[in-house]
């Protein structure tokens, strides 16, 4: 009898201990997660977009909502078209000016609302800069593959557009159809990165990142800590670039380009911000191969990074947690094109220069 | 390999499931080799880079040999020196001439650890038969041992040999839940509480940048001053327990580096609770003899107090001198050095006055405990200002504060850090006095249970967001 007690007290503990820790976690994360959820719904999919395929472009007359779990609701308006544009795709009207954008999320503006988004604003400042109408139509779709710019281009070249900004971030550059496999991560890298994508969903995983990546010194610290070097960055890309290059010798060729004016605009993502603003004077590898490719092209070239002076907190400018620009970031992005176009870009260079707000 | 990290982890769970796979002690260092020699290699990126550290090593094994063959005073005191000189030169002391630098990069990863265990070993195998005839499988073990190479750990030859030999420490169920809550308690200090201390250093400091008032100034040097020891303990003791919690899954019981540093009253107790392994070491070996050697030579007993706080001195510079290369590391060296040895004079001199027994009395009383821990509180963050800040820096604090300004940040530094340290003491026994069943509610395996699974979410929800860089443990630089 006494021999046997003990046995049994190990035996109850076996069991009872994992179970306490399980009940533990469960009891801290499934309120937090319920509520977190509530304080800080999102909605990432835009139902105007088809999630079958890879979308071109959305749903003709289609309007949905969009929501980062830190910003607004945002209301989605694809003209008849299926661009994400305020403006009828149709003819313009008489005097009235057109620029369209191709590209990605960044360009699209997601998360931001319409009239706040890159290509909005920017025709709202050229409005006001030319003194006649300035329309934007936004052929820029969320996961928009480079592979495809080509045949945006083609499609945005049919609405005889004034000038054409071809978009372009280095999130772009990952996952390339039937390109080289990423170079061998570390064992660690690889399970933290399926961490974190598994986890992506969860709002407790994405508020726990916007509490501590929401401080400009703490994301300055995480960025330095990740030491990747330039070396590292441009053998990430390069497949993407080149593929870039090719697009955009193919848009050029097209027998629909007419008198357009052509940019390459660079989109930057936080990390690549928070990087120039860390060291004076630097200049992103990505944006520095992108201005070799748009001058082999003879088109002109915009930096984001111009856009955003180095007192400004990348926090302020990003969503912390899925990483796209806010609508202050879009707006700084819209003044810094709206600069480089009536400096340089025809029919705009004649423009006297401004933006609106 | 960054300890502690989850990789570091999983790769010794996995060593200490094939280590746990027999009970034969072959099996078992054969095992213990192979996951000592694959952590060295981590750190080695080219084929040369870890001739210098096996090097010292191998002299190190020669030297005890030799020594355990029998040799006189002056040979032993020879050999010793040589490993010493060979360790100072392989650190790049700031006084070895550069030019007798060796001309490449090497791992030097726990050399300093690695130094101690031999020199232990040396010393130890005149007097003892074991450590003299060291064979060369359990001196790579023991002086390698991956558990507690980056930083520790220092642990005794004759405890290694004890469990590793005749009495390897027990691994019940029981064992392996307190290994896995010192593993998880480490991880959350290092990485969670450490990061905390972290981000409100630094954001004093960058408060000291945005031209506060004088009052302030002097309120953000003293808490940029009072952050340091607080991220360095939860640094330091979070790395230790978490190679204790490690090193017990290979049934190896690890000597404790702390005992509650804070709650020390004087600074000499301090050391006496604060990396403790260091300070057991340094006092063995350098202590001891000192304090033997010149007591033999002076005949008048009056002196025998002086040669003490001589001897203390001298060790507590060599402790900060450890440290680094670096001449801030003298200053470092000094100011402990001074500290013990103004603390023993104040001690005898108090013993003098009071009689032993008044001033033991005294130093019980909560008023003294509470002026003795403040000011050993402020003095322990005044001798870490030579860890995080240069030359430059501590000068831009003193043009900043000024003597009004000095005058106000030392009491802030003193009281504020006696009233923390009495409220969480004070908290932290009240804790201890809950009980549930006559236990104490703190020993209970289930709320233990709780405590570490809140403690585990917190380090993984760190770790993740983090991207996995957990940060270094600043000893390893030592």
């Amino acid at each position: 009898m006494t021999a046997s007690a003990p046995r049994r007290k190990l035996d109850r503990r076996l069991v009872a201990l994992p179970l306490i820790a399980l009940a533990t976690a469960a009891t801290v994360l499934v309120p937090a997660e319920i509520v977190l959820r509530r304080r800080y719904p999102d909605q990432p999919v835009d139902r105007c977009l088809d999630q079958a395929v890879v979308p071109l472009h959305g749903k003709a007359g289609c309007t949905s909502y969009v929501k980062a779990a830190e910003g607004p609701w945002v209301q989605n308006r694809y003209n008849e078209c299926g661009y994400r544009s305020l403006s009828s795709c149709g003819p313009l009207p008489p005097g009235a000016l057109r620029v369209a954008v191709i590209g990605s999320s960044m360009g699209a503006g997601t998360f931001v609302p319409g009239p706040q988004s890159v290509a909005s604003r920017l025709a709202a400042n050229l409005s006001v800069a030319c003194g006649r109408a300035v329309q934007d139509q936004n052929l820029a779709v969320p996961a928009f593959p480079i592979d495809k710019l080509a045949v945006s281009g083609r499609e945005a070249f049919a609405l005889h557009p004034d000038a054409l900004l071809i978009t372009v971030t280095s999130f772009d550059f990952n996952n390339l159809p039937g390109t080289r496999p990423p170079a061998a991560k570390p064992f660690i890298k690889k399970v933290t990165e399926a961490a974190q994508t598994a986890l992506k969903d969860f709002a407790v995983y994405r508020t726990a990142k916007r509490l501590f990546l929401s401080s400009e010194r703490d994301y300055l610290d995480f960025i330095s800590a990740q030491r990747r070097s330039d070396a590292d960055i441009l053998r990430e890309s390069r497949d993407g670039l080149r593929l870039l290059s090719e697009q955009i010798g193919l848009i050029l060729k097209s027998p629909r380009r007419s008198a357009t004016a052509i940019a390459l605009v660079f989109m930057p993502n936080r990390e690549e911000l928070a990087r120039t603003h860390l060291q004076a004077g630097r200049v992103e590898p990505v944006s520095r191969a992108l201005r070799r490719i748009a001058e082999a092209h003879g088109i002109s070239y915009i930096d984001g990074l111009s856009a955003f002076p180095s007192a400004v907190p990348t926090a302020s400018l990003y969503y912390v947690a899925n990483g796209h620009l806010n609508a202050t970031g879009d707006d700084y992005i819209a003044r810094e094109l709206t600069r480089k176009m009536t400096g340089s870009m025809p029919p705009f260079a004649t423009c006297r220069g401004g933006s609106r707000g | 390999m960054a300890v502690p990290s989850f990789l570091f982890l999983a790769v010794a769970g996995l060593a200490a499931v094939v280590h746990g796979l027999s009970d034969a002690r072959g099996w078992r260092t054969a095992i213990m080799l192979l996951a000592n020699a694959g952590f060295l290699l981590t750190f080695s990126h080219h084929p040369f880079d870890l001739a210098p550290y096996l090097g010292l090593l191998l002299a190190g094994f020669v030297i005890v040999r030799v020594i355990g063959k029998g040799v006189d005073g002056r040979v032993h005191a020879a050999l010793i020196a040589g490993l010493v000189a060979a360790f100072l030169w392989l650190k790049q002391y700031s006084f070895v001439p550069k030019g007798m630098l060796l001309p490449f990069e090497y791992v030097t990863i726990g050399l300093s650890y690695v130094f101690f265990r031999v020199v232990h070993l040396a010393v130890a195998a005149r007097d003892e038969a074991a450590a003299g005839h060291v064979g060369p499988l359990e001196y790579i073990n023991y002086t390698l041992n991956f558990t507690s190479l980056v930083s520790g750990p220092i642990q005794a030859f004759e405890e290694y040999k004890r469990m590793t030999d005749d009495e390897p420490a027990s691994l019940t169920l029981d064992d392996f839940g307190v290994a896995l809550e010192r593993i998880i308690t480490g991880m959350f200090k290092f990485l969670v509480l450490a990061t905390l201390m972290s981000l409100v250093q630094r954001h004093a400091a960058t408060m000291l940048t945005s031209d506060p008032s004088q009052l302030d100034r002097a309120l953000l040097v003293a808490g940029l001053a009072a952050a340091y020891p607080v991220f360095l303990f939860f640094n330091f003791s979070g790395y230790t327990s978490f190679v204790i919690g490690v090193a017990r899954l290979f049934r190896l019981e690890l000597p404790e580096n702390f005992n509650q540093p804070f709650r020390a009253a004087s600074f000499i107790d301090y050391w006496s609770r604060w990396h403790m392994s260091l300070s057991n070491w340094l006092k063995a070996h350098v202590y001891n003899p000192l304090l033997l050697n010149s007591a033999r030579r002076v005949s008048d007993p009056s002196a025998l107090p002086l040669i003490n706080v001589g001897a203390l001195f001298v060790t507590f510079f060599l402790i900060g001198l450890w440290h680094g290369p670096a001449w801030h590391f003298v200053t470092f060296g000094l100011l402990n050095g001074a500290g013990v040895a103004v603390n023993q004079f104040y001690r005898l001199a108090m013993q003098r006055r009071l009689g032993t027994a008044r001033f033991f009395a005294l130093t019980k009383r909560p008023s003294y405990v509470f002026v003795g821990r403040g000011l050993t509180f402020g003095w322990v963050s005044f001798t870490l200002l030579w860890f995080w800040a240069d030359y430059p820096d501590l000068a831009g604090f003193v043009r900043q504060l000024g003597p009004l300004g000095i005058a106000t940040a030392v009491p802030t530094l003193v009281i504020g850090g006696g009233v923390a340290i009495a409220v969480l003491t004070r908290v932290q026994d009240l804790v201890h006095h809950i009980r549930w069943r006559g236990e104490p509610v703190v020993a209970s395996p289930y709320l233990r249970t709780i405590a570490a699974t809140l403690m585990l979410l917190a380090v993984v929800a760190v770790n993740v967001t983090m991207a996995g860089d957990t940060g270094e443990v600043v000893y390893k630089n030592f």
